[in-house]
């Protein structure tokens, strides 16, 4: 995917995005004085500093011309993060080496090695055993036991 | 002779076998990921550090210091050998060491590094014994506004080292800090952030986010990049350098450590900036400026001198102030943090152990260093010709274990999805990671130090400039403001980066 707008547009975008949704969250707490600052003082000032930030950057996309993003390559992106996200959903029902084995086979699919398929499984059985021995018995960590044995 | 008693206490914790072990361990291990490229000091730091929470601190404190210069000499072996600059801080040693190289030179070019990061090593760690407790000194009258215009400054100097656009590294150190205030507010128990879940209660864990942003954000744009082939040498011979080549290089690497440990002590200067302006001087002193850039032994002496002189010194504002000046030296507050300790100046006195040990550890860490790369570097060589589809998995398959074994909880592994997410994002924005980091570690300090240096000062904002101490760090804020704008210094700023980017 190649994206043809100018980064700074976006991370203006970005910074005034942030700042506005801390800003709006952060409206229910108490602002309080300068000599007694309440919980909302702080990420008040550093919200709106960010907002100000953002301006400049958009303005500067508008008045100067700027980087543009380029080529980003959405499959290791969409498909790695999904290995980690279905780590940090199965390590707990399914225990770790089922985990395990599907972060290192997504991680394989995301950087297109899927193939040769022996190597992959290879490598995610013999990466869990590893880590289970590091790890679990070796450092002490407790991970999860799988439910199958 | 006080000195003499606390360098003694020192090596009396740091040769105990265990932590004598637990920093070899953690040399090792930083080598061997520093040699592969693509994971710099800070990834390998971040990665490894939940396997550091169940030792005790100067143990674990011993350990990360030994990942930190063994993933930064390792880098420069991958430098010389692949041209592939491990982390940036070696950028500079691939230009002449990999030439060295492809001369028949690697041997030579690989002994000059690691002696010149030993003679390094043991005088900033001299520096560090004598000028860290005299600055600890200092620091116990600095106050609330004192810190704060202290902190102010090092966020500021932070900018400098960023690459690219200023604005944006401002903004990813105000978007670090508010990650920070996420939590409890400790003055007035409000959730803050805490979307309802309560284990936010106690604020995102700091190793979530480097471990999302550098080790998975990292992974991800690696694989988006198209493999290139690498060619690297795989002869290494004549290893020990010759009285002639030390004659050579002993000048450089003097003068690298100098300019590379006063580099080092700023915020933000660090081992980047120390390695590319020990280059530009060596190669404006010597009588044959051609050289450089075709293989000079003082191209590869100078830089790998500087760059180990600054990561030590970094070490010097980090132990007394409790101020990072760098994203490692981040990592190293949020692991004493971890421990239940606080950074600053009273930690000498609290805990001497540490403190001494650390140093001593710093020590013994550069001859480590030392034996493990000059006679194991055959080793280093075949560990470069592991492909890389073999390694990212097991990268990741580490980071999900070390993001879970935190706290043992699962909503940690996704939190790290989602700042690797934005890890990538923010790359391919042109946003550095590293000022975000430091704003979230600075962040609740800074707002601790501003409310109670207001609350002292009944709401007179004057108290930051009439405090003397505070007065000078923000004049300095000032110059440094006005030196970031400076179009010339913002011209050369680019250019060195862009070549460290090349």
């Amino acid at each position: 995917m190649n994206i043809r707008l100018s980064s700074d547009f976006l991370t203006g975008l970005l910074f005034c995005g942030l700042g506005a949704v801390a800003i709006i969250i952060g409206s229910d707490y108490p602002v309080g004085t300068t000599s007694r600052m309440g919980a909302g003082y702080f990420p008040l000032v550093v919200s709106s500093g960010l907002i100000l930030l953002g301006g400049v950057l958009l303005v500067r996309s508008m008045v100067s011309e700027t980087q543009e993003v380029g080529e980003v390559d959405v499959r290791p992106l969409v498909v790695l993060l999904g290995g980690v996200l279905a780590f940090g959903f199965l390590i707990e029902d399914w225990g770790f080496p089922v985990a395990g084995l599907a972060v290192v086979v997504a991680s394989r699919i995301a950087g297109r090695d899927l193939k040769p398929w022996l190597e992959t499984a290879l490598l995610a059985v013999g990466l869990v055993i590893f880590c289970t021995a590091l790890f679990s018995y070796g450092l002490g960590l407790n991970l999860p036991h799988t439910r199958f044995w | 002779m006080e000195l003499f008693n606390d360098l003694l206490l020192g090596f009396s914790v740091a040769l105990t076998p265990m932590n004598l072990a637990y920093g070899f361990l953690g040399v090792l291990l930083g080598t061997i990921i520093g040699v592969l490229p693509g994971l710099g000091p800070v990834a390998t730091i971040s990665i490894l550090l939940p396997v550091t929470f169940a030792l005790p601190a100067p143990a674990a404190l011993i350990m990360l210091a030994g990942i930190y210069y063994g993933a930064q000499y390792g880098g420069s072996t991958t430098a010389i050998l692949v041209n592939l600059p491990g982390e940036s801080s070696s950028v500079v040693t691939a230009i002449d060491g990999y030439q060295m190289a492809r001369k028949g030179q690697a041997g030579l070019a690989l002994a000059t590094a690691a002696l010149c990061s030993f003679i390094a090593g043991t005088l900033a760690t001299i520096v560090i014994a004598v000028a860290a407790p005299a600055l600890a000194e200092v620091a116990l009258d600095f106050g609330p506004a004192d810190y704060f215009s202290l902190m102010l400054f090092g966020l500021v100097a932070a900018v400098i080292l960023a690459h690219g656009s200023i604005v944006k590294a401002i903004g990813m150190i105000l978007v670090g800090i508010l990650l920070g205030t996420i939590g409890i507010d400790a003055n007035t128990s409000v959730e803050r952030f805490t979307f309802g879940i309560p284990s936010f209660g106690d604020g995102i864990d700091f190793a979530v986010i480097a471990m999302g942003m550098f080790g998975i954000g990292e992974t991800i744009s690696n694989l988006g990049g198209s493999e290139q082939g690498r060619t690297f040498v795989k002869e290494v011979k004549n290893l020990w350098p010759r009285w002639a080549d030390i004659k050579r290089f002993i000048k450089p690497a003097l003068r690298g450590t100098a300019l590379g440990g006063c580099l080092g002590l700023l915020p933000g200067g660090g081992p980047v900036l120390a390695s590319f302006s020990t280059y530009a001087l060596e190669k404006k002193l010597s009588k044959t400026p051609g050289e450089f850039g075709k293989g000079a032994i003082e191209g590869v002496a100078g830089p790998e001198a500087a760059n180990n002189a600054a990561a030590q010194t970094a070490f010097i504002p980090m132990l007394t102030l409790g101020l990072p000046s760098s994203a490692v030296m981040a990592l190293m507050i949020g692991a004493l943090m971890m421990q239940g300790l606080s950074p600053g100046p009273q930690l000498m006195n609290q805990r001497p152990d540490l403190f001494w040990g650390l140093i001593a550890s710093m020590w013994l860490g550069n001859l480590m260093l030392v034996i493990l790369n000059l006679p194991l570097v055959g080793i280093w060589v075949k560990l470069l010709s592991v492909p890389y589809r073999m390694l990212y998995p097991a990268i990741m398959l580490f980071c999900c274990i070390g993001v879970y074994s935190i706290h043992n909880n699962a909503l940690d592994v996704v939190l790290a999805a989602i700042f690797g997410g934005f890890g990538f994002l923010a790359k391919k924005l042109h946003c550095e990671p590293a000022p975000l980091l430091l704003g979230f570690i600075l962040g609740p300090m800074i707002e601790e130090t501003l409310r109670r240096a207001l609350l002292i000062s009944h709401g007179d904002p004057t108290v930051f400039v009439t405090r003397p101490i505070s007065l000078s760090f923000l004049v300095l804020t000032f110059l440094l403001l006005i030196v970031l704008v400076a179009p010339m210094i913002r011209v050369t700023r680019q250019r060195a980066f862009e070549e460290s980017t090349d």
